[in-house]
């Protein structure tokens, strides 16, 4: 395995597993029968009919496998430049998707039978699209140690916060497609419910992350909590479309169509923030 | 009926929306910058509309501070209503909303008097050289590194000081004019010695002291003709015989990592006269030129520190750990009720 290669081969199994996941599910969305199980295994329905053989769902086991793998990997970066690596925008990219499949887990798990397969569907695609970024040329993928600004705990727990919020803000964004796509009311009634819930859920893990330890890494590195800085910035609209989603939603009562629309400017304002800021403006968080 | 529009949800709502969006927008125009570079850079149109409404500087204007005011009055309104309604009733659940609020008025407020009570200075020092900061205390600079890691990228820069307190210095100035140096005045205590780096400041009083930059300067020796020599850095200026100014600009040249002298090289000039560039010069070492011979050079290192009295952090960081805490309870709520589901 030469040098380039090693560094990128957890990743790409990792990758390779969570698109088999994506492709498994895909299949058993198109089928008709969509009764799969979890470990362990709940008593059959009484259908009148002779009860079929169950499967065994591989995705539960996939999803923890390409996690395991891509944390994996964090770590043995990690050792090698002595520092948490999530300093990058591709060790970045890792950990989100990551958290995603993590979360995705989580949810199947403890879901169960009621978990909505095509909101585990999408999540993993989600993941699968970040492994895909982090493995294009925008990704830099050299194990190299963070500048002086980056050596900070207070950034580490910034990064892993954030993400974490953010992994739950795409089990919403899925939530809230699928649920403008579809038509049974009682299926829409469940995808609104995990909306609201993986919002309230990840908006103040987020807000923990990206605005208060942020906050607090910028004035141990700068000595100003808060600059307005583009990232800054953004993190902020981000928050405040959040804070409208779950304002409307608890005071209002807004749920259905309106709310779900919120929900994906939300995660829109989200992938700006992470991507697009980076690429499209400057400021103090132009690492690569 | 007026307190009732400032508390609705409706008025937060669209004061959310307007703060989203605009601030979103300010981040699409560079801000801060001179009024000639948006009528430079912009169409006519673009620059005086950019310029009218102070969007070059959009989070110190009307546009966004009013609003802002406006949506802190809104969520104080709101917060002192659900508050009063639920001690009313007895409820003892839910508070964590109530944080939050409570939370982001204290960051609001925190937010204020950073804005005006907030002091900083950047200094630049040599290794040796010492300074008084606000409140008296000297700050001395022992040694300065700077440290990169094989492929060159910066990995630390560090300032070891000494720092003398305000009393201590004040002891000490008094004792060099003579006036205390009686035998009873105990001896000041020792300076306290730190080192500063990015992520490490140093805090002293109330005054926090931050890394945050370092230079390698190259420092012109420079003989005037009958007048003795001078030790000028890149911005400093030389008064020519036409009644103009030479001003350093750069140097050209040699670059070693130590202190040596440099042998060989070429000073770049920008020649000005009043306020117009006139041209440049450029000048090699050990050459006469407009009266002055270039003596020698040699590189030294200057570190720059940024010193910041920030009265409004403490408030902030109050602000933020009783919002945590909020949204922490909100959590755990939140958790509960997806469970009973």
């Amino acid at each position: 395995v030469s040098v380039s290669n090693s560094l990128i081969l957890l990743p790409t199994v990792a990758f390779a597993l969570l698109v088999l996941s994506a492709a498994l599910q895909a299949v058993f969305l198109l089928r008709r029968d969509r009764t799969l199980e979890p470990v362990p295994a709940s008593p059959p329905r009484p259908t009148g009919r002779p009860p079929r053989e169950r499967r065994l769902d591989p995705t539960p086991p996939l999803l923890l496998a390409g996690a395991a793998l891509l944390l994996a990997d964090l770590a043995r970066r990690s050792v090698q430049i002595r520092f948490v690596a999530v300093t990058g925008i591709f060790e970045s990219l890792l950990f989100f998707a990551a958290v995603i499949a993590l979360v995705l887990f989580v949810y199947r798990l403890r879901a169960g039978q009621r978990s909505l397969p095509f909101v585990l569907f999408g999540g993993t695609v989600a993941a699968v699209f970040l492994l895909a970024l982090a493995s294009s040329p925008l990704a830099p993928k050299e194990v190299v140690p963070p500048i002086p600004a980056l050596q900070s705990h207070w950034l580490v727990l910034h990064v892993t916060f954030s993400f974490i919020g953010e992994a739950f803000f795409v089990v919403a964004f899925v939530a809230s497609i699928v649920y403008l796509a579809g038509r049974s009311p009682e299926r829409r009634q469940r995808l609104d419910r995990l909306t609201y819930t993986a919002i309230g859920i990840g908006y103040p893990i987020f807000t923990v992350g990206a605005l208060v330890f942020g906050a607090v890494w910028a004035e141990v590195a700068w000595g100003s909590w808060w600059s307005w800085d583009p990232k800054e910035t953004w993190a902020l609209v981000t928050w405040l479309v959040y804070t409208g989603y779950l304002h409307a939603r608890l005071v209002r009562g807004w749920r259905g169509p309106v709310s779900a629309v919120l929900s994906i400017a939300g995660f829109v304002f989200t992938l700006f923030t992470l991507f697009g800021v980076n690429y499209l403006l400057s400021g103090l968080h132009s690492y690569r | 009926m007026v307190i009732k529009f400032l508390r609705s949800i409706q008025l937060a709502l669209v004061l959310i929306g307007y703060l989203a969006v605009t601030s979103a927008l300010a981040t699409l125009i560079p801000q801060g910058r001179e009024s000639a570079y948006y009528t430079g850079n912009y169409s006519a149109v673009l620059s005086r509309l950019i310029l009218t409404f102070d969007l070059n500087d959009f989070f110190r204007s009307a546009f966004f501070l009013l609003p802002a005011a406006l949506f802190t009055a809104n969520l104080a309104l709101c917060a002192a209503h659900r508050l009063a309604g639920r001690l009313r009733a007895g409820a003892r659940r839910r508070f964590g909303p109530d944080l939050v609020h409570l939370g982001l008025l204290l960051l609001i407020a925190g937010g204020a008097v950073t804005l005006l009570g907030r002091e900083e200075r950047t200094i630049y020092l040599p290794e040796g050289y010492a300074v008084t900061l606000p409140g008296g205390s000297v700050l001395k600079t022992r040694a300065l590194e700077y440290q990169e890691y094989p492929d060159g990228r910066p990995k630390d820069w560090l300032t070891t000081v000494e720092v003398t307190d305000a009393a201590a210095a004040a002891a000490a100035a008094a004792a060099g004019q003579g006036r205390a140096a009686s035998p009873q005045v105990p001896a000041p205590p020792a300076p306290r010695v730190f080192t500063i780096e990015v992520n490490r400041p140093l805090r002293v009083g109330r005054l926090k002291v931050y890394q945050s930059s370092f230079h390698r300067l190259p420092a012109l020796t420079v003989e005037r003709e009958g007048a003795g020599t001078s030790t000028i850095i890149p911005g400093h200026t030389l008064p020519t015989s036409g009644g103009g100014q030479l001003r350093y600009f750069s140097f050209e040249g040699d670059s070693p990592d130590t202190q040596e002298e440099v042998a060989r090289g070429v000073a770049v000039f920008e020649e000005w006269r009043g306020s117009t560039r006139a041209g440049q010069k450029r000048v090699a070492l050990g050459a006469r030129f407009e009266g002055y011979r270039l003596v020698g050079l040699k590189y030294f290192s200057v570190t720059g520190l940024h010193v910041v009295r920030d009265p409004g952090f403490p408030l902030v960081i109050a602000a933020l750990l009783l919002a945590a805490f909020g949204l922490s309870l909100s959590v755990i709520q939140k958790v509960r009720e997806e469970d009973n589901v």
